[in-house]
């Protein structure tokens, strides 16, 4: 009898898919049961509705996109990294013209603070900590879901960039990882095959002259990758 | 190896702008100014390969070649971050 094929690997929403990261401070009075409302204060400002009486877009011609809304959705996603017990929010908005845009509202799994969200709350427990969010799509929808967020939650948001030292653990992690002892040749290739390191150059303190180099670019195979890491 | 490859391309500057010694003066400024590094002066602002996309301006990209695992340790280092700041 033949072997039984082995199952797919797990795969997350996270995958394929590039986001811009922002960090959010915690969301004062967040009720998960609220999320189709939220859902659709949401949608009237991406559409350009009137809400409670107040224009919420000056005029249709000051967002990116001009079709119309087909949906917006906020949903809890439980699962957003299989095997890891959080919940996420997830916003999904689609127009008539096929075009999305996603986000995801992150807790910090790997402290034993994070909530779930779809249990309910401790008394006096007003505040919901998802400082992760995680963005693909229109700048100004992207725009729009920040400023929603800022003011309906009291929230504040702030661009994330990545320092250096994080960049380098990241990568040490990640090739530790992909280069374990019982990983095969056709695994390392998979997750590495050409690694590209880009390093900006600081321009010199002590002089006025501008250097014209601004970045170096690196690129090694994945063989090379693995013989240096194993020196 | 890089600053082999860059006193090269001074020395062919040198070689072919010789007849312009005003515009010489201003290239080996730039020259001087660009190749005056040291490892400290270089910041790695992006790693890219098969499994991950990381970009200091906060972009990041997760292949699913990365695997569950090189997944989970990307973001648990990334939100580690973000909730400590």
């Amino acid at each position: 009898m033949a072997a039984a094929p082995s199952p797919p690997p797990p795969t997350s929403k996270l995958h394929n898919t590039s986001f811009t990261l922002t960090r959010l401070t915690p969301l004062y009075s967040f009720n998960p049961a609220r999320l189709p409302h939220y859902a659709r204060e949401l949608r009237d400002i991406v559409r350009g509705d009137v809400l409670r009486g107040v224009q919420i877009s000056t005029t249709a011609s000051d967002t990116a996109k001009t079709t119309l809304v087909r949906s917006c959705e906020w949903t809890i996603e439980p699962d957003l990294l299989p095997t890891e017990q959080f919940d996420s929010v997830m916003i999904k908005i689609i127009w008539e013209d096929g075009s999305t845009f996603t986000a995801f509202m992150v807790p910090n799994y790997t402290t034993s603070e994070h909530v779930s969200l779809g249990k309910r709350k401790r008394d006096g427990d007003e505040f919901t900590s998802l400082p992760l969010l995680l963005t693909k799509g229109p700048q100004v929808v992207k725009q729009q879901l920040i400023n929603y967020v800022a003011t309906r939650f009291d929230s504040k948001a702030s661009d994330v960039s990545l320092p250096a030292d994080l960049l380098a653990e990241c990568l040490q992690g990640y090739l530790e990882l992909a280069f374990r002892d019982d990983a095969s040749q056709r695994v390392i290739d998979r997750h590495v095959r050409i690694l590209e390191l880009i390093y900006a150059v600081l321009e010199p303190s002590k002089t006025r002259v501008k250097g014209a180099l601004r970045r170096i670019t690196f690129s090694l195979g994945g063989g090379d990758v693995q013989e240096l890491y194993r020196r | 190896m890089f600053r082999s490859c860059i006193d090269g391309n001074y020395l062919t500057l040198i070689v072919l702008m010789d007849r312009s010694p005003k515009m010489l003066e201003s290239l080996t400024k730039h020259i001087r100014a660009s190749t005056a590094i040291s490892l400290p002066s270089l910041t790695l602002t992006r790693i890219a390969c098969a499994g991950v996309l990381l970009d200091a301006s906060g972009k990041l990209k997760v292949f699913e070649n990365a695997g569950i695992d090189g997944t989970k340790f990307i973001m648990s280092r990334v939100l580690a971050f973000v909730g400590r700041e």
